[in-house]
């Protein structure tokens, strides 16, 4: 009896809070976005402050879920990523809002996005004005993610390129893989895992856990790619290197 | 170079050295995608490395429609004779 009503209470607040979230991506991208723009110099300047304004939406959207008990949270290693500049910032991916914890954590980032979100009425407003860069075009993708490195900003990438399916070995795309091989940028990797699942792929946010899930996002090592690439490779072949070296990295749990 | 045996052995060096392949993995009718871990990246550069060998470029149309090994040696033979 308690433990139901616990359950139909959290799935009540879980409901609120993709309401807020989506009127909150509403809010920002077509009112607050719009004017940072206008009121910015030019467009880098401005993208950069709606991905500042995204990280402080992020930071309040958690403390909120865990406020509302919605889940709980532990981050390991935050300041590795505080001060970050042009570094790929890799993790894996259980849930949907894994990256809502990562960005978070790093007040300018640029996230590598699936192309659907460009499309969703919700999200749309937020992807145009924080220029960041979708996934659809794998060469489009790498070569913007290696200028935006050279510029100096930290992109955030699932190397899965969607979410990791429970219990089942990590298998990633070459695209997080040749960005970090063709720019030689540090990597600094994210843990995260969720206990138990919720948020999955193909999964609904009403078919919510029996129990209030907890996350662990574990901020690891930064590490520097250039030993382990070959500059005379051609790109197919160290990018497979490079993602052996990923997965062993982003599967090691100490 | 002009039969289908040696195209598909061309083909095969290349996915072997280019895209660390194992070679016994790579029959004729294996599809590129699923049992060869090609993926959209990697399709672009077997394409070049297809224009290197036979001197001529393969329509981006006509590689979209490749699913298996024996699709990439179809297309490279007509490509050859025509």
């Amino acid at each position: 009896m308690l433990q139901s009503l616990d359950r139909l209470r959290r799935l009540i607040v879980t409901g609120l809070s993709f309401s807020a979230f989506g009127v909150g991506g509403l809010i920002l991208g077509v009112i607050v976005f719009p004017l940072v723009h206008l009121a910015s110099s030019d467009r880098g300047t401005a993208e950069r402050r709606c991905q500042y304004l995204v990280h402080r939406t992020f930071r309040f959207f958690i403390w909120m879920l865990n406020a509302l008990g919605v889940l709980s949270y532990e981050v390991v290693g935050a300041a590795r990523l505080r001060d970050a500049s042009a570094r790929v910032v890799i993790a894996n991916h259980p849930s949907l809002i894994d990256v809502v914890f990562i960005v978070a954590m790093i007040p300018q980032a640029l996230c590598v996005v699936k192309r659907a979100a460009w499309s969703n009425p919700f999200m749309a407003g937020i992807m145009s004005a924080t220029g960041y860069i979708p996934n659809d075009d794998p060469f489009q993708m790498i070569d913007d993610c290696v200028l935006a490195l050279d510029r100096g900003q930290c992109i955030v990438i699932f190397p899965e390129g969607t979410r990791t399916v429970p219990g089942r070995p990590m298998k990633f795309k070459r695209g997080a893989a040749s960005v970090i091989v063709k720019s030689r940028s540090n990597v600094i990797p994210i843990i995260i895992q969720c206990e138990p699942t919720t948020l999955t792929k193909g999964n609904k946010w009403y078919n919510i856990p029996h129990r209030k899930p907890h996350f662990q996002v574990m901020v690891g090592d930064q590490f520097d790619p250039s030993p382990v690439v070959d500059p005379v490779e051609p790109l197919t072949l160290a990018s497979r290197r490079m993602n052996i070296h990923l997965v062993g990295i982003l599967s090691s749990n100490d | 170079m002009g039969s289908k045996e040696e195209i598909f052995d061309k083909i095969k060096t290349i996915l072997i050295d280019r895209f660390d392949i194992e070679p016994g993995v790579i029959a004729l009718d294996a599809n590129l995608y699923d049992d060869l871990d090609i993926d959209s990246i990697d399709a672009v550069d077997l394409m070049a490395e297809i224009k290197e060998i036979s001197g001529k470029k393969l329509d981006p149309t006509t590689f979209k429609g490749v699913r298996s090994v024996d699709d990439v040696v179809s297309a490279v033979c007509t490509l050859m004779n025509r």
